[in-house]
């Protein structure tokens, strides 16, 4: 699992570059703080930026959602839109993975093993992905249309690096939102230095339903 | 209260406690019932409602496990997911009559998809889906029921979830009698489940009770309101219930609550039957013990009944009833000691009748006794118009039989003389012992005459001696007779008479003696008779007899006994036998006395002057004897008439000596000493002991006129007056035999060499003017006896041989 993250980073590291190769003397990082509505610090939060000058879709970016002990892992991811996903079956047991979600409906029928071809994520949303043998699996993908993003770790906090200065839509999301499961949004400027964003998020209950 | 008898007292008083202990048992049965029945029948209904809500929740737990399985159906998810709401209907449809649900609800999260299967109106089910959502909780799953469409359900809401819930199921099942019948089954209890809905009054909509019960239900809660306990006693139309209260369903509109009754009646009527049999039983067991109490209260009364019965007739002196228990017990040993005391009362008694009605020493019947006999015959002779005779008897000195020969043989005498009488008498003729030595007897239809000869008879009988421990003693009885109607009319006069006829006979020593009149002091005629007798002696009416006392050596007729006469002017010529017991009786024989010694005196002094030394012998009484001052007196009328003591001399009979012997001798002391002469009268006839006789200052012994008269037929006769004579001869006395009658006496008695003789053979008592006569035909008779006393002599030798 380290070893992905790694890949993880590497590959935006790649993207990172290249943009700073592009607009050098303009990008700049800014980092968030969520809390719930008691002030809590909130992990697995999933924070992005959108404006006018980041509408570059992304093409053929791959990641990978594995289910092991009968778990979906991360339980909680965020892509780009564009983004294919496989999900390597780690387990012995076979499982069956759908969704029923309107921003991606997919099932992959029982199947061990990495199934043959990765799913496509091509439109902003929030899939639930569930396993029609295993009731208690769940996880959440959130698909989002923007290049700029990240997701909060233990303590809270994440990170969005590399963001040309300028205005944007602070958007924040997660699973245990209350309205409608919609994203907390917050108008943002970034400058060549910002401040820490702290978000408080309408959740009274850390539930991963 | 107060029973009479101990029977009753033990039967009442044993009923009366085991009735109490029946009763006092039976109360706390009677509550342990109740208590029993109240509390079995809340345990029951405790236990009921455990099982009605397992079962609802074993009911809730299938329509659950139902439902998850449509809901986890993955083409009902992807048809709800895609909001497919034809098909989702018909999966719920589906799945409706295949559990045979009556409410099947759809709902999705995002309220946009709503489908109901079932007589409902999707507006209808929204409020109460939102309800159950509300309620719902994934660890513990709530019963619920709901009233719709005035119709309960138990209702049933699940979560659908892909993966995360995307919408709600909700099943219903109508509440209905199929649900409280398997209720009734399973915990025997009436179930009724009572609906308000909204104003609506309180409806039963299911219940296993008929509907009149249900409408006395409904009314029930009509009338308690809004106010319902939780538990409480339900009178349901004379049938008691224990109900339970199940709240089910309760908010601002709707209340449903289930009723669980168990009923108390019908459980207490279980115990109805063992309260009958214990009834029963009770009863059953008063009579067995009410059989067995009497059967034992007669066991231990009638016993007892029984004794006081034979007590009372021991009272009546019925002695005869005994009383046999073979009893071992204390009523066994009761009869035996009141059969012991019954027994040891009539011997008694027996005893005590001998005593008063018999005389021990002689088995005869005692005074008491005879004067019965008498007074019945005298009533039975008097209306047969019959005579009666009372013979009384009397032993001549018993008093010295006993003193001499000791008591032992008086009462063998006694006895003797009883059987002598009786031997003598006639089988019916009554024999009794009088008094010591004294024999009644009762000679019934017998006149005077006859009865002098059945006297005579026993007299004679008398005269041979009875055989006492061997030794013969010769007893003699005076004899007394009173005759019914003539001498006395009761039982008392005649008997009172009859003994002073044997008075009479004793003094005068005459054998047998019928009663006279003038015996008797009390009467009128010895009033006068006694009056007469005073004056007497100064009217010179008595006369003084002598006759004569002659020495049969020399044959010399100097000496006399005095002996008194009394002429009554009115009555003639009086024997002494006929006023002399009378005189000694009333104490008028003193005054005789003290006259004879007077006229002894006289006529001595008299005599004395014609040339004549007659000594003349004076008898004097017992009463004589034992006044005092008799001596003095004596000496007083010697010294007025000039008369030396040897010219007079005295006369006592043995028993005159015998009734008081001290006084006797002391006076008879004096006498002797004054120098008068004393011999002892009647000799033979008494008991006086030869020693005492020695003692006393006597010079001479008469022999009574009775032994020498039958001399000559009597051998035993002869040989008491020989032995006399020697007996008298060798205390140095001389010897006087009266009543010779003829030659032949004369001579035995003067060749037994008798010193004196008196007798009709020499001559009667006569006047003193007569005596001179007397004496010069005496001395020339005399010079013939010496004649013919040869030829007599002769005679009384043959008689001897003979
Ligand atoms: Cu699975």
């Amino acid at each position: 699992m380290i070893a992905k993250l790694i890949k993880f980073t590497t590959l935006q590291s790649l993207g990172l570059v290249a943009l700073t190769l592009s607009q050098l003397s303009l990008a700049a990082d800014v980092t968030v703080e969520v809390r719930d509505s008691k002030g809590k610090l909130l992990s697995d939060a999933v924070v992005y930026v959108e404006g006018s000058k980041t509408a570059n879709p992304a093409t053929n970016k791959a990641f990978e959602i594995e289910q092991k002990g009968r778990q979906f892992n991360p339980q909680v991811s965020v892509v780009q839109a564009g983004t294919q996903i496989t999900f390597p079956n780690k387990d012995k047991v076979r499982h069956h993975v759908y969704s029923f979600s309107p921003a991606k409906k997919f099932e992959l029928k029982l199947y061990s093993g990495v199934p043959a071809n990765p799913v496509l994520f091509d439109k902003a949303g929030t899939v639930v992905l569930g396993c029609n043998i295993h009731d208690t699996m769940l996880a959440y993908i959130h698909i989002v249309d923007t290049p700029y993003f990240a997701k909060t770790s233990a303590s809270g906090v994440a990170a969005i690096t590399d963001l040309p200065e300028g205005s944007y839509e602070l958007k924040v999301w997660h699973y245990a939102l209350q309205t409608d499961n919609k994203p907390a949004q917050q108008a943002i400027t970034i400058k060549s230095t910002n401040q820490p964003v702290a978000i408080q998020l309408d959740i009274n209950d850390m539930k991963l339903m | 209260m107060k029973f009479k008898s101990l029977k009753q007292q033990i039967i009442v008083i044993f009923l009366t406690l085991v009735l109490g202990i029946q009763l006092v048992g039976l109360i706390p049965i009677q509550r342990a019932i109740d208590k029993n029945v109240r509390s079995l029948v809340t345990k029951e209904l405790e236990v009921g409602e455990k099982v009605v809500l397992n079962l609802l929740g074993s009911n809730n737990q299938n329509i659950i496990n139902g439902a998850k399985i449509l809901a986890a159906d993955y083409g009902f998810r992807e048809a709800i997911s895609s909001h497919d709401q034809e098909t989702i209907l018909s999966a719920l449809t589906n799945f409706q009559s295949r559990i045979r649900a009556d409410i099947a609800i759809f709902q999705g999260v995002d309220n946009d998809t709503i489908a109901v299967s079932g007589d409902l109106t999707e507006q209808e089910a929204m409020p109460v889906v939102q309800h159950l959502i509300s309620q719902y909780s994934a660890s513990s799953q709530t019963l619920q029921f709901e009233i719709l469409n005035d119709i309960p359900y138990q209702l049933v809401a699940v979560p659908i979830k892909a993966p995360i819930v995307i919408g709600w199921m909700v099943i219903g099942f109508e509440i209905d009698d199929a649900l409280a019948q398997k209720i009734n089954e399973l915990s025997g209890l009436q179930v009724t489940f009572i609906q308000h809905v909204q104003n609506k009054p309180w409806n039963t909509k299911v219940s296993t009770l008929g509907t009149d019960d249900q409408r006395v239900i409904q009314n029930y809660f009509a009338q308690a309101s809004k106010e319902v306990a939780i538990n409480r006693e339900m009178d349901v139309q004379g049938e008691l219930y224990e109900t339970k209260f199940l709240v089910l369903h309760d908010d601002a509109e709707n209340k449903l609550i289930a009723l669980l009754q168990r009923s108390i009646t019908a459980e207490i009527s279980q115990y109805q039957e063992l309260k009958f049999s214990l009834l029963i039983l009770t009863i059953l067991g008063l009579g067995i013990f009410s059989v067995a109490i009497i059967y034992v209260s007669n066991y231990i009364a009638k016993p007892i009944a029984r004794l006081s019965e034979n007590a009372k007739q021991l009272e009546f002196g019925n002695y005869e009833a005994a009383i046999t228990s073979d009893r071992k017990d204390e009523i066994g040993e009761l009869s035996k000691s009141f059969n012991a005391m019954r027994e040891a009362v009539a011997t008694r008694e027996e005893k005590v009748k001998r005593l008063a009605f018999w005389d021990e020493v002689t088995g005869l019947p005692n005074r008491a006794a005879f004067i019965q006999q008498l007074e019945a015959s005298i009533t039975s002779h008097r209306n047969r118009k019959l005579s009666l005779t009372v013979l009384v008897l009397n032993l001549d000195r018993f008093k010295e039989v006993n003193k001499i020969l000791g008591r032992d043989m008086g009462d063998e005498l006694l006895s003797q003389v009883a059987k002598k009488i009786k031997a003598e008498m006639r089988a019916d003729d009554v024999v009794a012992r009088l008094g010591a030595d004294e024999y009644g007897i009762l000679l019934s239809t017998l006149s005077e005459d006859l009865a002098l000869l059945v006297a005579d008879k026993l007299k004679k009988a008398f005269e041979l001696p009875f055989d006492v421990n061997e030794q013969k003693i010769d007893v003699s009885a005076g004899f007394g007779i009173a005759v019914f109607p003539q001498h006395g009319e009761t039982d008392e006069a005649l008997l009172h008479n009859a003994e002073t006829a044997l008075n009479v006979s004793k003094q005068r020593n005459s054998g047998v003696v019928v009663y006279h009149p003038q015996f008797d002091v009390g009467t009128q005629e010895n009033l006068t008779m006694a009056t007469d007798l005073k004056s007497a002696i100064q009217a010179h009416q008595l006369v003084l007899y002598l006759q004569p006392k002659i020495n049969m050596q020399t044959k010399q007729g100097y000496a006399a006994e005095a002996l008194v006469r009394w002429m009554h002017p009115e009555k003639g010529f009086i024997f002494p036998d006929q006023f002399i017991p009378f005189a000694e009786q009333t104490g008028l024989i003193q005054s005789i006395t003290l006259w004879m010694l007077e006229e002894a005196c006289r006529v001595h002094m008299a005599l004395k002057q014609e040339g004549i030394p007659l000594t003349i012998a004076v008898n004097i009484s017992t009463r004589d004897l034992i006044g005092s001052d008799f001596p003095e007196k004596i000496e007083h009328i010697f010294r007025r008439h000039h008369v030396t003591f040897d010219a007079i001399s005295l006369e006592i009979t043995e028993s005159s000596i015998m009734d008081d012997p001290v006084r006797a001798e002391a006076t008879l002391q004096r006498l002797a000493q004054m120098g008068l002469k004393i011999a002892i009268d009647d000799f033979g006839t008494g008991y006086s002991s030869l020693g005492y006789l020695k003692r006393l200052p006597v010079q001479e012994l008469k022999i009574d006129k009775s032994f020498v008269m039958n001399m000559a037929n009597n051998e035993n006769d002869a040989i008491i007056v020989r032995s006399t004579i020697d007996l008298g001869h060798n205390l140095n006395l001389k010897v006087v035999a009266e009543g010779i009658e003829n030659v032949e006496a004369w001579n035995l008695l003067a060749k037994m060499g008798c010193d004196y003789g008196q007798g009709y053979f020499m001559g009667k008592p006569m006047p003193e003017k007569e005596f001179q006569a007397w004496l010069v035909r005496w001395e020339s008779q005399s010079q013939q006896i010496a004649a013919e006393t040869t030829s007599s002599a002769k005679k009384a030798t043959v008689h001897q041989i003979k």
